[in-house]
């Protein structure tokens, strides 16, 4: 016989009841904090709560939140990507060469494209086919791909002047930028991978009990292979967002894009131990962070004061997924 | 049940807890300055820089601000996170640029960086200063973005007087070494090629290395080449920071004053270990100078009066002579120097 | 009586029970080790069997063999009359054989339905763009629940705030769902309290009126005799009898799993 449990609260009670949950807050720690922001940035100037400043600060977000959403895949899987700090700007460089030798913008941005996914995948089958820790081969690729572009490059960032690429930067269609719109399609298509198919599940069933998932027949190594692949991939994307953004591909490693991206998925939800992922959350997280940073600059607040409050925030965000236990 | 974990109590202290964090900042520091006297015309400036954690763009920010007070205007200094945190910089130039500030002013990271963020500066019609590092005319020109002015040392003259310097400690011939700054960056490269330039034929350059603008990388970078070269008699670093590491090599090696030493820059630090002794000689370029220098260009346009396409700051040869006298100066210069801006500032 | 030849089963003749799976002197040895020495036993179809015997006894290399994992070095296994070689979890699968394991194999943060359907999800669509279809395999799921009248708060619910015995149960219901011949368990109940090993217990009665046949691997000698049919002891890695519950005792079962009876060994 099915149990139900008896209800002998009155609705909105129960409801109201939701508060109290641990877990409630800590699946909604980015949604709920970001609102937190902007309703305390919004009192304390009017210069915040403005559509341009909101729009910018979008824009600001876009390459953080694509970086977050393909972060996403491999934490869910019980690992963690720390080479796109240096995918990034690898796939920014590609673009880059690409375009000076001619190749059209189209082509350039498949390649750049290509070449992060084929990092990607490059760390997936050595992490599964090799058994090495992921941690330790994506710092390695981390390293490689960081000299291996600063090699290409001769360590110069590369000009790249697209009227494309500046559009999708400054332009849009009233207050909607493109520039976000591309982040938005990148996160809406990682939700719709994790929440809707049969991968995004076994994705799931991966990180969350490696053992159980391959006792049922799945293929932990392909669904591994194809997290990192997704991973890179994203990083692709950001880093022709961030050519759009600084108009040049630039070799520099980004570290703070990288370990933002990962307090993001943290924010979102996600547990570092594998098993949850959220999309939703971790672009709330990614664009909380960027609006901690927005709102401490239209404050003029010292940069030293924004540090510690993004890191407060994050500790506090672990917390909560930590007291959910 | 034993999930829900009753925190009524806890939880809505937290949000109360992250607006305190918000505030409390708030009323603790801020940056900027406003009212005063001065007879110069009422604007406000922003400008953006690197990182504030370089001594040199501390300098810079410190002399906006300073210039602000005297000028009786509102200035804003905002930074990125590092050297190389070009979205970092990007983000503050947009936020700044949402805001209605009079007159932009910015330091580029890379060559091309801000060109897009400062294209809707240009979009509302206000005037755009490009300080100290030079943003590629090309790309800017391309992407139709125009300058009002550029204010900035000449480092091509920095690096010429530090190659000539090593010239003269070295009696004209000799073996060195090159600390280079974080590659691609264009005062470093300006830099260094001027000294190659200067020193060709007459010292031979047998490495240069980037130590990326940091000391501790400039430490271990001068072991290793010792290792390679212990014949070098000059080491010339593309920047103060990278010499201070350097500096600390030689000594532990006990080569002080065997070893020259020529940087660029010119910060507190590097001063005080030319007093001593452990560095040989820099070039002192004033940040400082460059900061109030773009208050007065903005004061100057916002009286609709005409500034120099182009304005070089002071830069001068630091050696142990002149050592104390620069700290004592410091930020500012101790010599005097032609400033363009001064008058068309209108009122000092 | 003791029935000591395994092999032979005088119910047998003239019934229309057939055992579903014969294992015919399986050995397995890993390097030096040997840990099945010829083991043989049967399982009628629609019985629940047991195999009992002392740690080390081999019983879990014996289900391994079974379910895929281990290759045996030598014996045969029959299924449905015809030898089969079982040589991975998906080929003993295809055949109908689904196993519950200690550890249960369910994932905590997937709700009970997404469990259910692990790797036997239903999509809508086609090819490589299909989605999940959701509402159908909740509707299923459901439907599986409350015909094994399984006690879980909801289908949507997590694994994770179940309790052991509903989570034993999702395990069970899972492999019953997709194992339509046999359905393998190892110490199904070791970990749970009376009342939800009762439910448990429940539950596998159930499947005997499915038609469906049950092997387990049990520690509890009451569970044996409460539930199954037939039960085999091992003892160092063979076979070592086989009786029908119903015509021996727990002292004789007690004494050929440690040895002071010989058996047939």
């Amino acid at each position: 016989m099915a149990s139900t449990t008896a209800d002998s609260q009155p609705a909105a009670a129960q409801r109201l009841r939701i508060l109290t949950d641990v877990g409630f807050w800590s699946s909604n720690a980015a949604p709920v904090g970001l609102a937190a922001v902007v309703i305390v940035f919004s009192l304390l100037t009017p210069a915040f709560l403005t559509s341009g400043n909101i729009s910018d600060l979008l824009v600001a977000a876009s390459i953080l939140v694509v970086l977050a959403a393909g972060q996403s895949f491999p934490i869910a899987a019980g690992g963690i990507d720390l080479s796109i700090g240096a995918t990034m700007p690898w796939a920014a460089v590609l673009l880059g060469l690409a375009t000076k030798d001619g190749l059209g913008m189209a082509a350039g941005i498949v390649v750049a494209l290509a070449g992060g996914a084929l990092v990607g995948a490059v760390n997936g089958l050595v992490i599964t086919k090799v058994g090495i820790d992921d941690f330790i081969v994506t710092l390695g690729t981390l390293g490689v791909m960081s000299g291996v572009t600063l090699l290409f490059t001769d360590g110069n960032a590369i000009p790249v002047n697209s009227r494309f690429l500046q559009q999708l930067a400054v332009g849009g269609a009233g207050p909607i930028r493109w520039f976000w719109l591309v982040a938005l399609a990148g996160a809406a298509c990682c939700y719709l991978v994790i929440r809707h198919t049969g991968y995004g599940t076994h994705l799931l069933a991966v990180g969350g009990n490696r053992d159980a998932a391959r006792s049922m027949g799945i293929s932990t190594d392909a669904v591994r292979v194809g997290a990192y692949t997704v991973s890179g991939l994203s990083a692709g994307l950001a880093g022709v967002l961030l050519v759009s953004y600084t108009a040049a591909g630039d070799p520099t490693l980004q570290t703070t894009q990288l370990l933002n991206s990962i307090a993001a998925v943290v924010l979102g939800g996600a547990s570092l131990k594998g098993g949850k992922a959220s999309i939703l959350g971790a672009t709330a997280g990614a664009v909380l962070l960027t609006a901690l940073l927005d709102g401490f600059t239209l404050l003029q607040i010292s940069t030293y004061y924004q540090l510690i409050a993004t890191g407060l925030v994050v500790v506090v965000a672990a917390s909560l997924s930590r007291l959910q236990r | 049940m034993k999930h829900r974990i009753r925190l009524a109590r806890r939880l809505p202290a937290l949000p109360a807890l992250a607006a305190l964090a918000c505030i409390v900042p708030l009323a603790a520091g801020c940056s900027s300055a406003s009212g005063g006297t001065g007879s110069g015309a009422q604007t406000s400036v922003a400008l953006a820089t690197r990182d504030f954690s370089n001594p040199y763009w501390a300098a810079l920010r410190d002399g906006a601000v300073a210039g602000g007070k005297k000028l009786g205007i509102h200035v804003d200094v905002e930074a990125g996170s590092n050297e190389t945190d070009a979205t970092g910089e990007n983000q503050v130039i947009m936020a700044q640029g949402s805001q209605n500030f009079g007159c932009y002013a910015a330091v580029p990271v890379n060559a091309t960086n801000v060109i897009t963020p400062l294209l809707q500066v240009q979009a509302k019609g206000k005037p755009i200063i490009n300080v100290d590092t030079q943003i590629d005319p090309t790309a800017a020109r391309e992407a139709g973005l125009k300058i009002t002015s550029f204010i900035g040392s000449d480092n091509t003259q920095a690096g010429t007087i530090a190659g000539n310097e090593m010239l003269q400690l070295l009696h004209g011939h000799g073996k060195v070494a090159i600390l280079e700054g974080i590659p691609g960056e264009k005062n470093g490269i300006a830099r260094v090629n001027a000294f190659r330039g200067v020193t060709a034929g007459k010292l031979q350059v047998v490495q240069a290395q980037t130590a990326d603008y940091e000391e501790s990388e400039g430490l271990t970078v001068t072991q290793d080449i010792l290792k390679v070269h212990p014949d070098i008699t000059g080491i010339f670093a593309a920047d103060d920071e990278m010499a201070l590491g350097a500096a600390q090599a030689i000594s532990d090696a006990g080569l002080t004053g065997k070893i020259k030493i020529v940087s660029i820059d010119g910060i507190t630090q590097a001063l005080q270990e030319v007093a001593a002794g452990k560095l040989t000689a820099t070039i002192s370029q004033y940040p400082y100078v460059e900061g109030e220098m773009v208050d007065e260009a903005c004061t100057a346009l916002a009286d609709h009066k005409q500034i120099p396409q182009r304005v070089v700051s002071p830069i001068h040869l630091i050696t142990q002579s002149t050592a104390k006298q620069a700290i004592a100066a410091f930020p500012r210069p101790f010599f005097s120097f032609h400033d363009p801006l001064a008058s068309l500032a209108g009122g000092q | 009586m003791i029935d000591t030849d395994p092999a032979a089963d005088p119910a047998d003749a003239g019934t229309n029970h057939r055992q579903l799976l014969e294992v015919e002197d399986l050995t397995k040895s890993f390097g030096a080790v040997q840990a099945l020495r010829g083991a043989s036993l049967t399982c009628r179809s629609g019985e629940v069997t047991a195999i009992v015997g002392d740690n080390g006894a081999g019983k879990s290399t014996l289900i391994k063999c079974l379910t895929g994992i281990e290759h045996p070095t030598s014996g045969t296994v029959r299924f449905r009359g015809q030898p089969v070689s079982l040589h991975s979890p998906d080929n003993a699968r295809s055949l109908g054989i689904e196993t519950v394991y200690q550890d249960l194999a369910l994932v905590d943060d997937l709700t009970v339905w997404q469990n259910l359907f692990l790797n036997r999800e239903i999509y809508r669509g086609i090819g490589p763009l299909r989605l999940l279809n959701k509402r159908a395999m909740v509707t299923a799921a459901q439907r599986t629940i409350e015909d094994l009248r399984v006690s879980v708060p909801s289908v949507r619910a997590t694994v994770r705030r179940l309790s052991g015995g509903q989570r034993q149960a999702v395990a069970i219901s899972r492999a019953v769902n997709w194992g339509s011949a046999l359905v393998i368990m190892d110490e199904p109940t070791a970990a749970l309290g009376l009342r939800e090993t009762a439910a448990v217990e429940a539950l596998i009665r159930r499947l005997q009126d499915r038609h469906v046949t049950v092997l387990i691997i049990s520690h509890n000698l009451e569970q044996v005799f409460r539930v199954c049919d037939q039960v085999w002891v091992m003892r160092q890695g063979r076979v070592v009898a086989g009786m029908r519950t119903a015509d021996t005792t727990s002292d004789q079962v007690v004494a050929l799993i440690t040895g002071s009876e010989r058996g047939a060994a």
